[in-house]
């Protein structure tokens, strides 16, 4: 329930009115008409970009603190199902923008405990969610319903089902969605890619990529439910589980929440970082638009790793990567070498010499966003895609999925990329989506 | 109040997972036996108990999946637990695999679960993804005779099968939902289901009965039909039935929709226009609703037909500025070099955002043709559109581009105009322009440097001799040290390394006469950065040379080595009685003992014991400091006193005798341990922190392993700078037992607290963290500890 506030006239289609100068103002600040101008000098109320957040977990608050500084943007709510979680960021929000508006007693920023609320409301122009990976689909779906644009933290999403629903969505109502992935928006990754798509280490055959492994069934016992958690609205569209602490920690836990280990709600450390590190694979291979053809779970004998094999026949395997010091995350190995990536700007290639290599202006250029959140807010303005937009997200996302589902059955599967299905496998294919609890439904 | 609440929500939670470990704890059960095993123990399977028969089951289920009998069968056993005196979390299970091997023959054992309360849910999920017939007529039948509480799921199941089967039950529950002034609760949930699967069925019928929901006054229900209205849209453009896609689109691109609803009906127009939306596109481009012309901008950069872009490039004269540039952007983000010629004529603009917009477009879509004009912009000194000028030049496609702009770097006779066009050829990896740098570097003393810089990223290991022609040629230093800089580049990309040029540049260097100082110099300080030891005798009778530059040069060399090698090379140059050379050798033998090597500490002070009475001022007696400072033996502390009683670094030597004396603290912890010695390893960036939130009672204890009067402490969270402990006690103990009472407490608001009290005689310290932060951790970067 939303905690009526004085009303704040930033309404959706005053954005869009002024938006063009407002796109003007980030390229060009010297031309911004007068009237785009607060007296102050600041972005008039009327030009923000104003923003819900949708989860208001550990993975949000770099998020919140990113946006909330950033004088173009206006967050107007935030959505969470621990109460307690959801007054503190909102209170502080509020303070914040008391202290950085120059207004004591600021309460523009409302709270609420269902995200459907929070999409209903017209003077919201984008929402970023960050929610545990079992409500990705259903809140981005509703957003993009409602005419939002997104910030979908990766993956994208749980089931291909859910993948598939989302680029609907999005594309049937023109949106503007940018997946969480942002290992794209950093410079050793993006050069790494452009090194191999442009066949500085020839034909590439072989790609070891070093993510954890799948998810597994949960077993934890009953716990009671923390004061202020809907615990109902937690699960959601998932089966019905009594609580316990490692799947939704109060606001107080430092750690990481443990969902993301147990199928019901994530993909295990196959999606977790899986979702970065195939992402940046299937880059660098230029397959953002298709996927694998076969996936073989080991079997103890001839497969030691889990095996993907593209129609060109590059083989992906799950775990591998070298490289020196603390080793690559994702490493691809050709007939002239060997590209190796990681974070922290960790870029080893065999020659050395190959990681100095310029791409020049007539070679394959990939997309170049030094600013994973700044590339989805110019796109918003812009209406250019997004560095992730979610056919990206979805395509990698299935290689989780797939993957994940292999090792659930523990057999080869042929995965057809284009009707994105297994092939001949009704068995399989029942997997591609889940039945959901209750009322909820995908779309 | 909030945090007392936090704190208790805390403590429960605390306490339930100690409890839950207790449950963990429980003994261990037997191995499982068998199947029979598996499913007897899973009837009275409570959770937090072992999971092992649950995972033998599972095992069954993945066997079997492909095996028709034996799935049947397993199918059948776990459909049975439905029907038993199971736990509720059995039951759960049961329909968890069913879903995944569950077929027709357990329909009926599932169906009457459809209208249970506590097992309809589940009962869904089994049956949900299993085909056939039986699966809707129950499903149907469920939906007709449950409560209202479960029908919406219910409806989301035939929905998501399409099955036509309830077309009329749900078309009906549509209806009445129109017919109610408000909606709420469980009917508004089933009406939302029964909305969404009828448009999932899809039927002329069935979407007859959407129309109406179209303009309802609910919200989530309009939503709710016009998504699934689109979808038949989209699905019948999809089939190619065009004209059916294109009524439905129009059907709602009227001001009945919320303009979100109009922007998605908008879009399959645009789709389904006959000329790919061009003449829309334009229209909505001029007109006079802001949001469409918004809308538009996303439009021209990706849809319209043949000719889209010069219709497009024709609106812009009929656009205010402010819309001109964006128009620009997007048709530079569109590609299609047909709009080129429209961003040549708008740098004429006189809006500067526009001409910046058109310059860059000229980037993006223009040709070698374009060279002379981006040239000019980025020429003209004092315009804001130099840098997108340049930009643009490097951007520029088209395989005859590098040769163009080699052309006129070669015809240049403007330095200003070769430094664009060496910027921009480097910019571009245009390793096709070397024979133009290397003719640029030999030939254009004021802009040799620049052609050197782009000569160390494009030239190759096949340039070297080339290159070092023109350092050898070159008088300026400045451009001299680039040369070397480009040389030194080019060799670290060499396939053997650095190391594989050094014997190239060892013979120019004895080819040289010895009046060529200057070159000589050179080549001595590429030999020292391509640092292969094979060269270092040449190196090193350079230091006798007769020329004293030659000599100084020569020195400087064996001062930057890289390898430990030249250590006695430049022992017997600090004593040389030329000043400066020897001034270097002394700097270089400290640098290069500070290199990591398998020297003992015990031997490395006996090479510092060699130099010590050869420092003759205070930056050599630092530097000696700063040396010994880093040796793990307590006997450089003698080192250390013995340089501080020239008086003119007390305060350093305190420094380094604490550090060297750090090398052999043991410290403990209250939590995190492992990290501990982090607090002290003398690296700002490492640390030791509690890896949980600050809370009374945390410590951190330091034994620094020789009896002292301890006066203070310092310590250091600059780098996590919200990490300092919030309040804090400090205790001094001699044997690290008894502590007595605090010699310092307080409060910290500072990343840097530095802590003075009385001496106090001791050998052990322990810091207790008493304070409450509950975001932060508490860090110790480094610590330091003030004794006598």
């Amino acid at each position: 329930m939303a905690i009526n506030k004085r009303p704040v006239d930033l309404s959706r289609r005053r954005f869009l009115q002024s938006s063009t100068a407002a796109a003007a103002s980030i390229a060009f600040p010297y031309v911004i008409p007068g009237s785009a101008l607060g007296l102050d000098g600041t972005t008039a109320p009327s030009n923000r970009i104003t923003m819900g957040f949708i989860g208001l977990g550990k993975q949000a608050k770099g998020h919140l603190s990113t946006f909330r500084n950033d004088d173009r943007i206006q967050v107007l709510g935030i959505c969470d199902v621990e109460r307690i979680r959801r007054e503190r960021h909102a209170l502080e929000t509020n303070e914040h923008y008391a202290l950085k508006l120059n207004q004591p007693g600021y309460t523009c920023v409302d709270h609420y405990n269902d995200f459907r609320e929070l999409c209903a409301r017209d003077d919201i122009d984008t929402m970023v969610i960050t929610t545990p990976d079992h409500w990705h689909a259903i809140p981005a779906i509703e957003a993009a319903k409602n005419g939002k644009d997104i910030y979908l933290e990766k993956p994208m999403s749980r089931t291909i089902e859910e993948g598939q629903a989302i680029v609907k969505a999005v594309r049937r109502y023109g949106r503007i969605l940018q997946v969480g992935s942002m290992q794209r928006s950093d410079t050793a990754f993006h050069h790494a890619c452009e090194l191999v798509r442009n066949g500085r280490i020839g034909k590439v055959h072989t790609v070891n990529v070093n993510v954890g492994g799948p998810p597994n069934e949960c077993y934890l016992p009953e716990q009671p439910v923390p004061e202020g958690l809907d615990w109902d609205f937690w699960l959601g569209p998932c089966p019905y589980r009594p609580y316990h602490h490692d799947l939704a920690p109060p606001e107080a836990w430092e750690g990481w929440p443990e969902w993301r280990y147990y199928r019901d709600y994530a993909g295990g450390g196959m999606c977790d970082f899986g979702a970065h590190h195939y992402d940046i694979a299937q880059w660098g291979l230029g397959m953002d638009h298709t996927g694998p053809v076969d996936v073989i779970p080991p079997n103890g004998a001839d497969v030691d790793r889990l095996t993907y094999i593209y129609a060109n026949g590059i083989k992906m395997y799950r775990g591998g990567a070298g490289g020196s010091g603390r080793g690559a995350a994702v490493e691809w190995i050709g007939t002239d070498g060997i590209v190796r990536v990681n974070r922290s700007q960790y870029l080893e290639t065999e020659p050395v010499a190959i990681k100095e290599e310029i791409i020049g202006p007539n070679e394959t250029r990939l997309y170049w966003s030094p600013n994973h959140a700044e590339n989805w807010i110019e796109a918003v303005i812009t209406r250019k895609e997004p560095i992730c937009p979610p056919e990206v997200g979805h395509h990698t996302a299935n290689i989780c999925n797939i993957g994940n589902i292999a090792y659930w059955l523990n057999r080869p599967l042929k995965w057809d990329p284009d009707t994105e299905t297994f092939v001949n496998d009704p068995e399989a294919n029942r997997l591609i989506g889940r039945p959901m609890r209750g009322s909820w439904k995908l779309a | 109040m909030y945090s007392i609440r936090r704190n208790l929500l805390g403590l429960c939670a605390a306490l339930a997972l100690m409890l839950s470990g207790l449950a963990y704890a429980q003994e261990a059960p037997a191995p499982i036996q068998n199947l029979d095993d598996a499913f007897n123990r899973i009837l009275t399977y409570e959770l937090g108990q072992d999971g092992a028969a649950m995972e033998y089951i599972i095992a069954e289920v993945r066997r079997v999946q492909q095996l028709p009998g034996d799935r049947e069968a397993l199918a059948n056993r776990l459909a049975a637990l439905l029907h038993t005196e199971a736990t509720f979390q059995c039951k759960l299970f049961a329909c968890r695999w069913l879903f995944v091997i569950g077929t027709e023959g357990q329909v009926d054992t599932l169906a009457p679960l459809l209208i249970d309360a506590t097992y309809s849910d589940m009962a869904r999920y089994a049956l949900q993804a299993i085909p056939g017939d039986k699966v809707d007529q129950a499903l149907l039948g469920a939906l007709q005779a449950a409560d209202i509480s479960l029908k919406a799921g219910l409806a989301n199941a035939l929905g998501e099968r399409r099955s036509a089967v309830a077309e009329a039950v749900l078309a009906e529950a549509v209806k009445a939902a129109l017919a109610q002034a408000t909606l709420a609760g469980p009917e508004k949930a089933y009406a939302l289901a029964a909305t969404t699967a009828l448009g999932a069925i899809g039927t002329p019928t069935a979407l007859e009965v959407l129309t109406p929901v179209l303009t309802a006054a609910d919200r989530e229900l309009r939503n709710r039909a016009v998504e699934r209205w689109l979808a038949s849209a989209d699905r019948a453009y999809a089939n190619g039935e065009t004209d059916v896609a294109r009524a439905r689109y129009e059907a709602i691109f009227n001001e009945t929709q919320p303009e979100y609803v109009q922007r998605a009906a908008l879009e399959g127009l645009v789709m389904t226009d006959a000329d790919g939306g061009t003449a829309r596109i334009v229209g909505l481009i001029t007109g006079e609703n802001p949001a469409w012309q918004h809308q538009a901008l996303a439009y021209v950069r990706r849809l319209g037909g043949e000719g889209a872009t010069a219709a497009y490039a024709a609106t812009f004269d009929a656009l205010p500025p402010e819309r001109q540039e964006p128009l620009l952007l997007a048709l530079a983000g569109r590609g299609d070099a047909a709009a080129l010629e429209l961003m040549v004529r708008a740098t004429q603009s006189p809006v500067e955002a526009v001409q910046r917009a058109a310059v860059a477009g000229m980037g993006s879509l223009g040709n070698s043709g374009t060279i002379d004009a981006l040239t000019a912009f980025a020429l003209a000194e004092g315009s804001p559109l130099q840098e997108t000028a340049k930009d643009g030049l490097s951007k520029l496609r088209g395989e005859d581009v590098d040769a163009a702009l080699i052309g006129r770097l070669e015809a240049s006779t403007a330095p200003a105009t070769d430094r664009l066009l060496i910027g921009v050829l480097t910019e571009r990896g245009a390793k096709s322009a070397v024979p133009a740098l290397l003719a640029v570097a030999g030939a254009r003393p004021e802009v040799a440097g620049d052609a050197f810089g782009a000569l160390g990223t494009l030239a190759g290991a096949q340039d070297v001799e080339a290159l070092l022609d023109r350092l050898i040629a070159a008088t300026d230093p400045a451009v001299r040290t680039r040369g070397e800089q480009a040389v030194t580049s080019v060799c670290s990309r060499a396939p053997g390394g650095a190391a594989s040029c050094a014997a190239t540049v060892q013979t120019r260097y004895a080819a040289q006469a010895p009046e060529a100082q200057a070159a000589r110099v050179s080549l001595l300080n590429l030999l020292s950065d391509l640092g292969d030891d094979a060269t270092l005798p040449t190196v090193a009778q350079a230091t006798a040379d007769a020329d004293p530059v030659v000599q100084e040069g020569a020195a400087r060399a064996l001062a930057a080595w890289k390898s430990i090698t030249p250590i006695p090379d430049l022992f017997a140059l600090a004593q040389s009685a030329n000043a400066a050379v020897a001034g270097i050798a002394f700097e270089g033998y400290v640098r290069l003992l500070r290199v990591a090597s398998p020297r003992t500490p015990a031997e490395t002070l006996a090479l510092y014991d060699q130099v010590l009475p050869l420092a003759i001022d205070k930056t050599q007696r630092l530097a000696l400091l700063a040396g010994l400072s880093e040796v793990a033996d307590l006997t450089a502390i003698e080192r250390v006193d013995a340089i501080a009683a020239a008086g003119d670094a007390i305060d350093e030597a305190a420094l380094a005798r604490e550090a060297v004396r750090s090398k052999f603290y043991v410290a403990k912890a209250s939590s995190n341990e492992a990290d501990a010695a982090k607090a002290f390893d003398r690296d700002i960036d490492t640390r030791w922190s509690t890896a949980e939130t600050q809370r009374p009672g945390q410590w951190f204890e330091i034994d620094i392993a020789r009896e002292a009067s301890i006066k203070g402490l310092v310590l250091d969270s600059s780098r996590s700078a919200s990490d300092y402990p919030r309040q804090f006690e400090v205790f001094v103990s001699a044997d690290g037992a008894a502590w007595g009472a605090a010699v310092a407490t307080g409060v910290a608001e500072t990343p840097v607290l530095e802590l003075s009290f009385p001496p106090t005689p001791g050998r052990f310290v322990r810091i207790v963290q008493q304070g409450t932060a509950e975001s932060n951790l508490w860090s110790i970067h480094e610590l330091r500890v003030i004794a006598d």
